[in-house]
């Protein structure tokens, strides 16, 4: 340690040298000069205990990497076992309580499960439809869009003002929209 | 023609089918079976103190997901409830479909109201011819919202159950990063679950996640 500083001290002055027409200043590199400021340093008391820990650090961490990369792995097997676990937890009390009255956990859950499904189907149908609707209306949509952000602020001063109702309004944007 | 339609459409669909049948088939079995679920699990160890500690989490996770879930549907219904009448009143079209996308989204912690006003706000700027009058609804929306947040679901879940809105933000972007935009709905579950388990393997260390520095 001690001759490798003392090699790199020489080189900087042999560079120095050079640089400066022969004149020999021993000086130091800045980075030799730099000494670091360590308040209270507290040394541990094992390096092997140390290390030991360290490593079983680093192997939880290698753990919690795999399992991440198992999670996206397994993305189409998961997702949908663990949605359906968490919304089985929520309806297992109905079952225990269907099971009260003498109807079997496999009666109930058949139930519970159709209940389900209707209710999804439902709301998908439902936003779906309104999806569907807006897109039929797409190409009107985006000039009302249009009309709507270029002169807002003196349409609003003319509703305030007037209170002209707004069916016969953008029925009248419609009939501009479509003559274009 | 129809065949370079169907193709792509198909290799979409399929993956998502096997997924739906998975998902009911998973839900059902676990139902009909989950007294013989419990007992495996308890079975997982032969000490008596760690199978009581199984069956303890097991317990509390069930009870409070499905509190959770529950009083969460409930008050959902009556945001979308809430949300077609003032479609209605303030005059957006398909005031019902409104209401059961606001009910439909309102499962999905911070993303899901913040989606909703967007589709408001869109729905009036194509609606009416103002953006302040647009601007109506979405106003109206997020008033509710706070309500809801500030003042219902406290008083009727408990601000024992609140947890802090950074770790509510962090689990729904990690699994939404995750599993894409299904692992919304996860994100509240399973942060329930985690913190559930760490509330009986750590019972002093309760404070670092609960909502008011209390600890859960």
């Amino acid at each position: 340690m001690q001759l490798f500083s003392r090699r790199i001290v020489i080189c900087y002055l042999q560079f120095d040298a050079s640089k400066r027409g022969g004149t020999l200043k021993a000086s130091l590199s800045p980075a030799q000069r730099f000494r670091l400021d360590l308040v209270e340093p507290t040394p541990v008391a094992s390096r092997e205990l140390f290390w030991r820990r360290t490593t079983e650090i680093a192997i939880i961490g290698i753990f919690f990497l795999f399992v991440l990369a198992a999670l996206q792995f397994s993305r189409a097997l998961l997702l949908p076992v663990t949605l359906a676990i968490v919304v089985g937890m929520m309806m297992a009390p109905l079952v225990k309580g269907l099971a009260r009255i003498r109807i079997s956990p496999w009666i109930a859950s058949l139930l519970l499960v159709s209940v389900f499904f209707v209710a999804l189907c439902i709301l998908i149908v439902v936003v779906s439809g309104l999806v569907s609707e807006w897109v039929a209306k797409n190409s009107e949509m985006g000039q009302r869009f249009a009309t709507s952000f270029s002169s807002s602020s003196g349409r609003w001063r003319r509703y305030a003002t007037s209170k002209a109702d707004f069916p016969g309004r953008s029925a009248s944007i419609l009939a501009r929209s479509n003559s274009m | 023609m129809s065949s370079t339609l169907i193709t792509p459409l198909l290799s979409i669909l399929t993956p998502a089918i096997a997924q739906l049948l998975l998902f009911f088939a998973t839900l059902l079995f676990f139902l009909a079976s989950h007294q013989n679920f419990r007992r495996y699990l308890i079975a997982l160890s032969e000490k008596r103190k760690d199978r009581l500690r199984i069956l303890r989490i097991f317990n509390d996770v069930e009870r409070n997901l499905s509190r959770y879930v529950g009083t969460l549907t409930l008050i959902n219904i009556a945001i979308g409830a809430l949300t077609a009448t003032m479609a209605a009143l303030v005059g957006l079209p398909t005031p019902i479909a409104l209401g059961v996308l606001a009910f439909g989204l309102n499962f999905v912690p911070l993303i899901g109201p913040t989606i909703m006003t967007t589709v408001l706000f869109a729905v009036g700027l194509v609606t009416f011819p103002s953006i302040g009058y647009a601007l109506l609804a979405p106003a109206i929306f997020i008033a509710q919202s706070v309500i809801e947040g500030q003042f219902v679901t406290p008083n009727i879940v408990g601000r024992r159950m609140t947890v802090n809105p950074f770790a509510i933000f962090l689990s729904v972007a990690f699994w939404v990063w995750l599993w894409g935009p299904l692992g919304a709905l996860l994100a509240m579950p399973l942060l329930i679950v985690l913190m559930v388990a760490r509330g009986h393997i750590y019972p002093r260390s309760g404070v670092a996640l609960s909502g008011n520095g209390r600890p859960a």
